[in-house]
Parts: structure tokens; C-alpha cells; sequence
């Protein structure tokens, strides 16, 4: 599975960043991040077809203001899951973190997967929703 | 099931098929396959006749463009009940559309009376006789705005018989003349029935009624049916009558108010030999009188719907309930009337106005669901439809429900029909005593205080989004059906699940 979001993180080398990224792949933390991702995007537009499914939050941008927010939960998931570890496995070598900015790009980077796999999960997921089967758009 | 022809006398006769209208284009069920309205009234110009046929006009032109929709029912599942039964014209030519075509020098500004009955050539004793016979006066108003009396052989024909009956039974024996016999006596089938509805205190209805019954129920005769096609089957029908007494009374004006109990006693005892034994159900309906404005006739009389109207109109109802067993003919095939009259569940208080829950069990349960479905759609139509963008998925998915569909002829007519049912509402919150089932001061924020017999809606979805909840859900069975039909049928479905769940609750 780590092999599996390793290869859809760093998209091809489109996404690789020089050593952060072969670090988060060694530690196994691309699977936390990623199973994040995965199942919060299920669940979260779950609820927000099936759960709040309300017509007065239909509108595309009642829907882009949720997966933004369901986005800004995975960066903040991204960006401390992957400091913590990496912090703790840098302390525990005695060695000092040598990343800063990176933390952010792939967070950003989870953020912006997380609003396209939303968009898929919703037009996989919306046909059987009362109110909310034509967000955010209709076909 | 089968056809049922109303004839419909008189400025009474045409607000009683009104109301039948609206009660139908709510979905409330009447056992027929056919409504067949003949709206007869010499006054051709009469503002009720004119408001009940423009108003007839509009529900067929909205239900020829939903009618498929009516194949998918099944007793189990209605997919749509809003103007379901047909309303037929069997006088399609104008300009008289569901009226009675009466002989050309009846109706024509200019004629009189004395001229329909060729006053002024009749000779000798014959003249004194029809004198002695029509004797009296009928009141104008002059040039110069007074009232003033003349002869009534000089009473105008055109605007009506201004509630004198003994005119009116003159000009209205013509039924054995009219095409009529061929447009109504034609399509008259087997099990087909007729309604008479009439009041029993004016002039047009008080002498048309007991004429052309015993017209139709003559029609056994060969002598007089001629050759009239199915005159055994009329002649042997079912027919009931609704006779509506005084239950107005009208300022000083052209027409005397203070006649119509007099008329109204002496014609009862006519009824009651002449006019009963030959029906097999009369309904009686009346009540105490409010005061309205002396209308003469012509487009001046437009009256305010009444309660009376409405219950008229389920008499109708009831009498397609009654099966043919219940009318009993005895050995010397005499007819067993029915007779009946209307009641609510309590005795009103003074000023107290009428809503569901002091109607009859019967009568409730007959009406109050279908007239809040209608209202609901009304309601909805009016605070939202017609004034916003509507994005919801019942409007996007599928057929689209767009902006040309809200500016088609087709919503313009059922914008026209509710303008109409709306003022039908109002009139019968303004009389006494008012029939107000509905809060007119609901508005976008307690939408479903609109029906007074529920308390409002609390809870997650509220309102116009409860609404738009429902409507989301009914999409699902009529997606795929075309523009019109989708529209109405979505409605019925939603309005139908809103109300047995609301009202259900209310109950509970």
C-alpha cells in the first residue's frame, strides 16, 4: 500500500522532492497520509450527500466550500503526521530535521488530491442523494 | 364508471360548476370518466358564466398537455391527481363554449320580452290572457342613475330574467328546438347520469330546472322525443338535482331580494309533487343570508364565491357515489327519491368561520387533502417558482425544468387558473360565513402554517426546503416524462407525501 501512494504522491517524479520524499517513502508514511486521504474523502462526501444532504447546501459552491474543508483536514494530516514522524526518527538518530518548507509543499500537495479524489468520490457517489444529485454541477 | 352531464342553470348553476372545477383540478375523486358541463343562462354575458367557462378553459388546456400522465395511475399509486377528470365541451363552437346555443332572439341586446312572445301581434282575448299572465313590473335604473319601474313586457332579455321565473319559463321552453339534442342527446350513453343544479330563488334557474327535467324525462314519449337519439336511455337515467336555496340576499336595486323566500315557498311545494318523483336524489342547500350587491345581469354579476358553492359542488360528488341499487323503482315504477341535505359537524358560533375540522368526517376526508395539496402547489408557485432561479435537482435531472419552461403558455395558464383559485379562496374568506382552511398570512417562513390544521414544521430541513425535499423525491418517478407532465406530476407526488405526513402527524 506504501508502494502504492509512494507512486501517486510522487507522480511519477512529477511530485518528488530530494530526499523528503524518499524519507516519507522508507518510513512507511505515505500509507497514513494517503489512507487519510482515501477514507475521509469517502466518508466526509458521504455524509455531505447522504448525511446533510440538505437543498439549501446544494449549490456548487456549498460543495466546494466542504471539500475545501475536508482538504484543509488532509493537509493538516499530511503536515503532522509526516513532522512528527520524521522529527522523532531524526531525534532518535540525533540528527536534526532537515526539512521545513517541504512539510508544506506535500501537504499542499495532499490537499490538492484530496479535493480531485472528493471530486471523484461525488460524481460516483451523488445519483443516489435526495437533494444533492446534481452538485456540483448537473451532468 | 361513466359520463356525467351538469346542467347548470343560471348565475347559481355556473359558480356550483366553478367550484367543481377547482375541486377537481385538486385531485378530489368523483366516480365518472367524464364531467360534461351545459351552462345554460340567457345572459350570455353574465361575469359568473364568463368567469366558470374562462376558468373550464384553462383546465383543459393545462390537462391536455398533462393527460398522459393519468394512464401510469393505478388504484394502488396515483403518479398524478391534479385536473384529472376530463371536462368536455360539447358545444365547442364560439362563442358558446359549454353553454346551451338558446334560439338567437333570446340574449341579443334589444330584446325584449314582449318581443320574444310577439306581444304586439297577439289578438283579442288571447292578449288579455297573456297580459293577466305577465303581469307586473320589473325595476330599471334610468339615465339618470334612479331606480324606476316598467312594464314586464319591456324587461330586456338580453341581461338575463332579473329573478322573475314566470319569464324565465317562457324563454327557456325551447330545449325541444335546440341543437342540444344532438350535441347532448347524441352522446348519451348507458349508465351515463345528470345534475341539475339550480337555486330555487331567482329567475333563470328557479324556471329552467323543473322544464327541462320534465323535457328529458318526457323523452319516453315518441310524440315528443321526435328524433332524438338515446331518448329512452335519457328519459330513463339517473338524475338528480341540487336545489339551492336563498342563501344571499341582495341590496335595493333592479332586482327585489325581499322575493326570493316567497318564491322559494311557493316553489317548494311545487318541487314537492311536480319535481321530486321524478328524481332519484335531491339535495337541498341553503343558510342564512349575508347581503350582496344588486347585479342585474350582464358582466355586473360576477358574485362572490360561497361556501354554499362549494357544498353544491360535493353534492355532485355525491351523487356519482350513490350506486344504481340504492335508487329503488316500486311495482308501479315510481322513483324512491333520496333526499338530502348538507350539515356541518357543529353549529357555527356568530362571525365563527368555517375550516376542515368543522366539516363532516365524509366531506373532510373527501376534500381537505386534495385542497391542501393544491394550495401547497399554488403556494409554491407564487413565493418561489415565479420568482427565482430554481437549481434543484428536481428541476435539473432529466427533462429540465428551465427558464423558457416558466415563461411557457403552459405555466402562464395554470398562473392564471391559481390567480383564479386563489380569488375563489378569498371570496369564501370574505362571506359569512368565510371558509377559511388557510392562513393568509403564511408566508416563506412558516410555510406549512398556510393549513391551519397543522401546527408548523420543526426540525433539520424546514419550510420551502422541506418542500424542495419532497419535490427532490418525487422527481425520481417522473424524470424521464416530458416538461408538462413532469412539472404537475412532481407536485402531486410531493404535495401528496407533505400532506398525509403533516396532517397524519397533526392528528396524532
Amino acid at each position: 500500500m506504501n508502494d502504492f501512494f509512494g507512486l501517486i504522491y510522487e507522480l511519477g517524479g512529477l511530485f518528488y522532492i530530494d530526499n523528503f520524499s524518499e524519507d516519507l517513502f522508507d518510513n512507511n508514511l505515505y500509507l497514513p497520509v494517503g489512507l487519510t486521504l482515501f477514507i475521509s474523502g469517502l466518508v466526509f462526501m458521504a455524509a455531505y450527500y447522504y448525511l446533510v444532504n440538505h437543498p439549501r447546501f446544494n449549490r456548487w459552491y456549498h460543495w466546494l466550500f466542504y471539500i475545501a474543508l475536508v482538504g484543509i483536514i488532509n493537509f493538516l494530516v499530511a503536515y503532522f503526521i509526516t513532522k512528527n514522524n520524521l522529527t522523532i526518527i531524526y531525534e532518535n538518530e540525533g540528527n536534526t530535521l532537515p526539512y521545513y518548507g517541504q512539510f508544506y509543499t506535500f501537504s499542499l500537495i495532499n490537499f490538492i488530491y484530496t479535493l480531485l479524489w472528493c471530486t471523484v468520490v461525488s460524481f460516483i457517489i451523488r445519483w443516489g442523494s435526495r437533494n444533492c444529485s446534481t452538485t456540483p454541477f448537473p451532468n | 364508471m361513466a359520463k356525467l352531464y351538469i346542467f347548470a342553470i343560471g348565475g347559481t348553476g355556473a359558480r356550483v360548476v366553478k367550484a367543481l372545477t377547482f375541486l377537481l383540478a385538486s385531485g378530489v375523486e368523483i366516480n365518472a370518466d367524464e364531467v360534461v358541463p351545459i351552462l345554460i343562462d340567457p345572459d350570455s354575458s353574465n361575469g359568473d358564466l364568463s368567469r366558470t367557462v374562462d376558468v373550464m378553459n384553462l383546465y383543459n388546456n393545462i390537462r391536455e398537455k398533462i393527460k398522459q400522465t393519468f394512464t401510469l395511475n393505478t388504484p394502488e399509486r396515483k403518479v398524478n391527481g391534479f385536473f384529472e377528470k376530463p371536462i368536455r365541451d360539447i358545444f365547442p363552437g364560439f362563442p358558446f363554449k359549454y353553454r346551451l346555443n338558446l334560439t338567437p332572439s333570446v340574449g341579443l341586446a334589444g330584446n325584449t320580452f314582449g318581443n320574444y312572445i310577439d306581444y304586439n301581434t297577439i289578438g283579442g282575448n288571447n292578449r288579455k290572457l297573456v297580459s293577466l299572465l305577465f303581469s307586473g313590473n320589473h325595476t330599471i335604473t334610468n339615465n339618470k342613475g334612479s331606480l324606476e319601474d316598467q312594464d314586464l313586457f319591456n324587461l330586456n332579455t338580453a341581461v338575463g330574467v332579473k329573478g322573475n321565473p314566470q319569464i324565465g319559463s317562457v324563454i327557456l321552453n325551447q330545449f325541444n328546438t335546440l341543437s342540444f339534442n344532438n350535441d347532448f342527446a347524441a352522446s348519451f350513453t348507458n349508465n351515463d347520469r345528470i345534475m341539475f343544479v339550480s337555486s330555487i330563488f331567482g329567475g333563470t334557474g328557479a324556471a329552467g330546472f323543473p322544464l327541462l327535467l320534465k323535457y328529458l324525462r318526457n323523452l319516453n314519449n315518441p310524440a315528443i322525443a321526435g328524433g332524438v337519439p338515446n331518448s329512452a336511455l335519457i328519459a330513463s337515467s339517473k338524475i338528480a338535482a341540487i336545489t339551492v336555496l336563498p342563501y344571499f340576499n341582495l341590496k335595493q336595486g333592479e332586482i327585489d331580494g325581499s322575493t326570493f323566500i316567497p318564491k322559494t315557498k311557493a316553489a317548494l311545494e311545487y318541487y314537492k309533487n311536480n319535481v321530486g318523483p321524478s328524481l332519484e336524489t335531491v339535495y337541498y342547500i341553503g343558510q342564512g343570508q349575508g347581503l350582496y350587491q344588486n347585479n342585474p345581469g350582464d358582466n355586473q354579476q360576477r358574485n362572490d364565491a360561497h361556501f354554499i358553492e362549494l357544498a353544491s359542488a360535493l353534492s355532485i360528488i355525491d351523487f356519482m357515489s350513490i350506486p344504481n341499487i340504492n335508487f329503488v323503482l316500486d311495482g308501479n315504477d315510481q322513483r324512491t327519491t333520496i333526499y338530502k341535505e348538507y350539515g356541518l359537524s357543529v353549529d357555527l358560533l356568530d362571525g365563527q368561520s368555517i375550516t376542515f375540522n368543522e366539516l363532516g368526517a365524509v366531506t373532510k376526508s373527501l376534500i381537505e387533502n386534495p385542497l391542501c395539496q393544491y394550495r401547497l402547489f399554488l403556494f409554491y408557485l407564487q413565493k418561489i417558482f415565479e420568482k427565482i432561479k430554481i437549481r434543484q435537482p428536481w428541476c435539473q435531472r432529466g427533462i429540465l425544468i428551465d427558464e423558457d419552461f416558466k415563461n411557457s403558455d403552459f405555466v402562464n395558464h395554470i398562473k392564471s387558473f391559481n390567480k383564479n383559485f386563489s380569488d375563489w379562496f378569498t371570496e369564501m374568506e370574505k362571506n359569512k360565513p368565510a371558509f377559511m382552511p388557510f392562513n393568509s398570512d403564511a408566508g416563506e417562513e412558516n410555510v406549512f402554517m398556510l393549513i391551519k390544521s397543522i401546527k408548523g414544521n420543526s426540525g433539520y430541513k424546514r419550510n420551502f426546503a422541506l418542500f424542495d425535499d419532497y419535490l427532490n423525491a418525487a422527481e425520481r418517478h417522473t424524470s424521464r416524462m416530458p416538461q408538462e407532465q413532469k412539472f404537475i406530476s412532481t407536485f402531486y407526488l410531493a404535495t401528496k407525501k407533505i400532506t398525509d405526513k403533516l396532517l397524519k402527524t397533526n392528528k396524532n
